[in-house]
C-alpha cells in the first residue's frame, strides 16, 4: 500500500498556488502538511480529494490513480460545515449514506462514535417525565466544540481508509484536545492513511513521521521528521542553575551564567525563569561551555542538549523566508 | 456526461425531500393549501347559491308593512302562468291584499304603449304609504323588468320590496322552463358556460373549427394556468438556489464533495423539489376534484363543469394531464438547474437576492411571453408568436399545461413542445454540469454574470481528476 502525489500545480490566473507537489507514503501513518496561512494546504488537500480540478500532476494509491469519489476518504475539513437548521442525527445518516454505509450499520456506528465523543445527550436525548422522547438537537443548538465532535464523527462514520484532517485540533478545549487525539492515535492504529494538516507543530511532533512544508505553494522542506531534526543537529542547549544570592538587583547566578555565555561567544534564543535556552554550534561547543560551568562551580540543575522543535524548524524555514521576501519586496518598492 | 457523475443523487434527493417535508412552515403552508382546495367547491358552491335560496329568516322580516300590492303585468305572463302574487306563499305576506290592474298588453311594435295607467297608478300608491305596485314590462335597455314601486313617503321597509322581487324571479326563471317544457337536467344546463365554434368538415368527414382560437373565458384559465405554473417555478427553482447557496456557505459542500460530484447534489436537489411540486400540485387537483364530486353528490349540481368554460373538463383526459403535468415538471427543472447554478454562484448568504437575477430574468422573459401569446390566441391558433411561445423553453413551460386543458392547438404541436423541453433540460443539465464543477468550490470575487462565459470556457477542458 502506498499514496503519493507527483508534480501537482493549481494555478489561479497568474497566481499558483500549488507548485510542483510531491509527497509520497510507503506504508500507513501521518503525514503533515504544513504551511502559514495561504501557503496552498487546503488547495492541495482538496485537489487530492478530487474537489478541485488540479493544472497538472498525478495523485495514485496503492499504485494506480486514485479515484476518491470510489474511495472511503474520511475527512475532517479546516472550515467546519453542518446544516444550522436540521437535525444532527439526520445529517449524520445523511453523510453516512452518501458513503455508501448501510442505515442499520449507520446507526449502530453513530450510537457507537456519539457514546465515544460523549454526545449522546445530544443525539439521543433522555426520555422526559412524561416518557416522550425529545426532540432530536440541531446543529445551531451545539456548542462550537461538540459542532467539531459531530464533523468528527461525519468523517469516521464511513471507518474509511483513508484519512484527511485538516486542522483537526484547533478551537477545541484541553480535555477534548486529548479526546480527539485519542481517536486519531486509534485511527492510526488500525493502519490507515492519515494526513493532517495543523498550525500546532506539537500536535504535528506527537503524531507525524514525515512532513512536507509549504511557503506561497512551494516546498521549502521535505522528508522525515526526525532525519530533518537530525540534519540541523543538536544546537538547543538548554541551562539552569541554582539561585545564589542576588547581587545588584540581579541573581547571582543569572548574572555569572550571562557573563560566561558572552565569553563564550553564544547566542541566548530565550530567557525563561533561571533558565536559558542558548544556541551551540554543536556538541562540543555545549562540551566546552559546561566545563567552563564547572571550572567556576556553579550548581547545574538542568543542563540538555537537544535539536531543533518543529516549531523552530517552521518559523526558521517560513518566517526567514517571508522576511527576505519582505526584504525584497520593500528594497523594490524603494527603487520604485 | 458520465453516470458516475450523478453516483449519490438519490441520497441527496431522499434527505432534501424528507427536510422539506419536515420544515413546519413548508408543512403548514401546505396543509392549508389542502383544506382550501378541498373546500373551495362546496364553499363556492354554497356562497354563490346564496342568493337564490336567500329565504324569510335572511330578510328577517317579522311583521310586514305591505298591506296591498298593484300588479301591472305589461307582458301578459300572468295569464300564461306566471304567479305574480308568489309573495302570498310566504307567511309573512300572506295577509296582503293584491290587485290586478286591468292593462292591454303590447302585442306588435307599432302599437302605442299606455302610458297613463302606469302614471294614474303611481298617484294612487303616493296616497297610500303602505301599497307597492309590481310593474311588470320589457326595456330595450334591461330586458324583461320586474320594478317593485313604493311612493316616497312610503312607510314599506326596502328588505320587504327586495325580498318580494327576488321572489318573482325566482318564479319567472320556474315560469319560462314550464312554459318551455323542460326537464330538471336541461334546465340545470342551461347555466353552463357557452361558446360558439364555426366548424368545417373534413375530407374524412370529421370538423375542426373554421378560424381555430379560444375564446375569453378560455383565455382566462390559461392567463390564470401560466400565473400558477410561475408561481410554482418560482418556489421550488429558489428552494434549489437556496439549497445549493446553503450548502455552499454553511461549507458542507467540502465534506459531501468528498463522496460526490457537484452535478449529482444539484439533480439531487433539484429532483426533490420536482416531486415535492408535482406531489402538492397533484394532491391539491386532487382533492379539488373530490370536493367537487362530494358537491356533485350532495346537492346534484356539478359546480366544476357549470363554472368552467365549456369542455374543459372533458379535456382532462390522461395524456393531456400527463403532458400538462411532465410540461410542469420539466419547467421546475430547468429553472431548477438556472436556480442551482444561481446558487453555485453564491459566496454567503446575503448574494442571494443579486444572483438570482438569471433566474429572475429568465423567469420574467418566458412568463410575458406566454401571456402574450395566450393573448394572441383568442384571434388564432396558428400566429407566430402562439407557436414561438410553445417552442421557445422558457415560455413552453408557462403555456404548455394551459394549452393541454383547455385543449387549444394540436396534440403533436404539445408533444414538440414537450419534447423541445425534455431535450432543453439534458442541455442546460450538461452545460450546468460543467459549470457547478468550478462554482460551487469557488470563493473568489463575486461573480457577474457575464464571468459565466468565462466560467463555461474553463470548464470545456473538463476535469482531470
Amino acid at each position: 500500500m502506498s499514496f503519493e502525489v507527483r508534480n501537482l500545480v493549481k494555478s489561479y490566473g497568474e497566481k499558483v498556488v500549488v507548485d510542483h507537489l510531491n509527497l509520497k507514503m510507503d506504508r500507513p501513518g501521518v503525514y503533515a502538511l504544513l504551511g502559514t496561512n495561504g501557503a496552498g494546504k487546503t488547495t492541495s488537500i482538496r485537489m487530492i480529494l478530487g474537489m478541485l480540478q488540479k493544472d497538472s500532476g498525478e495523485v495514485f494509491f496503492n499504485g494506480s490513480e486514485m479515484k476518491p469519489k470510489e474511495m472511503n476518504i474520511g475527512y475532517l475539513a479546516e472550515e467546519r460545515g453542518l446544516y444550522p437548521k436540521y437535525p444532527i442525527i439526520d445529517q449524520l445518516l445523511y453523510f453516512a449514506r452518501l458513503k455508501g454505509v448501510k442505515r442499520s450499520e449507520a446507526m449502530a456506528r453513530i450510537k457507537h462514535w456519539s457514546t465515544r465523543l460523549e454526545l449522546d445527550e445530544y443525539l439521543f436525548p433522555p426520555k422526559n417525565s412524561k416518557g416522550k422522547a425529545a426532540k432530536p438537537k440541531l446543529a445551531d443548538q451545539l456548542s462550537k466544540g461538540n459542532q467539531q465532535k459531530v464533523q468528527l464523527m461525519a468523517a469516521l462514520i464511513s471507518d474509511p481508509e483513508f484519512l484527511i484532517l485538516d486542522e483537526p485540533m484547533s478551537g477545541l478545549d484541553p480535555v477534548n484536545t486529548d479526546l480527539f487525539k485519542e481517536v486519531i492515535r486509534e485511527e492510526i492504529a488500525k493502519d490507515k492513511y492519515v494526513i493532517m494538516s495543523s498550525h500546532q507543530m506539537p500536535t504535528v511532533e506527537e503524531f507525524c513521521t514525515d512532513i512536507t512544508i509549504l511557503d506561497h505553494g512551494k516546498t521549502v522542506l521535505q522528508g522525515n521528521l526526525d532525519e530533518i531534526k537530525k540534519s540541523y543537529g543538536r544546537v538547543n542547549l538548554f541551562v539552569k542553575c541554582e539561585a545564589a544570592g542576588v547581587v545588584d538587583g540581579v541573581g547571582k547566578c543569572d548574572a555569572e551564567l550571562e557573563e560566561l555565555i558572552a565569553q563564550s561567544g553564544l547566542r541566548i534564543v530565550e530567557k525563561l525563569p533561571s533558565e536559558y535556552h542558548i544556541r551551540v554550534s554543536g556538541e562540543s561547543e555545549a562540551m566546552a561551555f559546561l566545563r567552563k560551568l564547572i571550572d567556576r562551580n556553579i550548581t547545574i540543575i538542568r543542563f540538555e542538549l537537544r535539536e531543533p522543535s518543529l516549531h523552530e524548524i517552521f518559523v526558521e524555514k517560513v518566517g526567514g523566508l517571508n522576511a527576505a521576501a519582505g526584504e525584497e519586496e520593500g528594497a523594490d518598492n524603494e527603487k520604485e | 456526461m458520465k453516470k458516475s457523475e450523478f453516483r449519490g443523487w438519490t441520497e441527496v434527493f431522499r434527505f432534501t425531500l424528507a427536510q422539506t417535508w419536515k420544515n413546519r412552515s413548508f408543512l403548514i403552508f401546505m396543509i392549508i393549501m389542502w383544506i382550501v382546495c378541498f373546500a373551495a367547491v362546496p364553499v363556492l358552491s354554497a356562497f354563490t347559491g346564496a342568493k337564490k335560496n336567500k329565504g324569510e329568516e335572511e330578510y328577517n322580516i317579522e311583521k310586514a308593512t305591505i298591506e296591498k300590492v298593484y300588479i301591472l303585468d305589461e307582458l301578459g305572463y300572468t295569464d300564461l302562468g306566471l304567479k305574480t302574487d308568489i309573495f302570498k306563499e310566504k307567511s309573512v305576506f300572506e295577509n296582503i291584499e293584491t290587485e290586478r290592474v286591468p292593462f292591454v298588453p303590447i302585442m306588435s311594435l307599432d302599437q302605442e304603449k299606455d302610458e297613463k295607467t302606469y302614471k294614474d297608478l303611481c298617484e294612487k300608491v303616493n296616497k297610500e304609504p303602505n301599497s307597492v305596485i309590481v310593474h311588470v314590462y320589457v326595456s330595450p335597455i334591461t330586458g324583461i323588468t320586474f320594478d317593485i314601486v313604493r311612493a316616497i313617503e312610503s312607510k314599506v321597509a326596502e328588505k320587504e320590496c327586495d325580498y318580494i322581487g327576488s321572489l318573482l324571479v325566482e318564479e319567472f326563471n320556474r315560469f319560462k322552463y314550464v312554459v318551455t317544457e323542460m326537464g330538471d337536467e336541461q334546465m340545470a344546463a342551461l347555466d353552463y358556460k357557452y361558446e360558439v365554434v364555426a366548424l368545417m368538415e373534413q375530407d374524412d368527414g370529421t370538423f375542426i373549427s373554421e378560424k381555430p382560437h379560444i375564446s375569453e373565458a378560455k383565455y382566462w384559465v390559461v392567463y390564470a394556468i401560466i400565473f400558477v405554473v410561475m408561481m410554482i417555478c418560482t418556489t421550488s427553482s429558489s428552494q434549489v438556489a437556496t439549497a445549493v447557496a446553503m450548502d455552499k456557505s454553511t461549507k458542507v459542500m467540502e465534506y459531501l464533495l468528498t463522496s460526490i460530484r457537484p452535478m449529482a447534489l444539484v439533480f439531487g436537489k433539484v429532483v426533490a423539489s420536482v416531486v415535492s411540486t408535482v406531489l402538492q400540485l397533484g394532491v391539491s387537483f386532487g382533492l379539488a376534484l373530490a370536493s367537487n364530486v362530494m358537491t356533485k353528490t350532495l346537492t346534484g349540481s356539478d359546480y366544476l363543469k357549470a363554472k368552467l368554460p365549456g369542455g374543459i373538463m372533458d379535456n382532462i383526459t390522461i395524456p393531456n394531464f400527463l403532458i400538462a403535468i411532465v410540461g410542469i415538471a420539466c419547467g421546475v427543472m430547468f429553472y431548477g438547474f438556472v436556480a442551482g447554478l444561481c446558487g453555485s454562484m453564491v459566496r454567503k448568504m446575503e448574494e442571494m437576492q443579486e444572483s438570482m437575477s438569471l433566474l429572475v430574468i429568465l423567469t420574467l422573459i418566458g412568463a410575458y411571453l406566454a401571456m402574450f401569446a395566450s393573448m394572441s390566441m383568442q384571434k388564432s391558433l396558428t400566429n407566430p408568436l402562439f407557436y414561438a411561445a410553445m417552442f421557445i423553453p422558457v415560455s413552453a413551460p408557462f403555456l404548455l399545461p394551459g394549452v393541454c386543458i383547455v385543449g387549444a392547438g394540436a396534440l403533436w404541436l404539445r408533444l414538440v413542445s414537450l419534447g423541445i423541453l425534455i431535450l432543453l433540460d439534458l442541455i442546460v443539465l450538461f452545460v450546468s454540469a460543467r459549470i457547478y464543477e468550478i462554482l460551487i468550490m469557488y470563493n473568489g470575487n463575486k461573480i457577474k454574470l457575464k464571468d459565466l462565459g468565462k466560467f463555461l470556457k474553463q470548464a470545456k477542458g473538463g476535469r482531470t481528476v
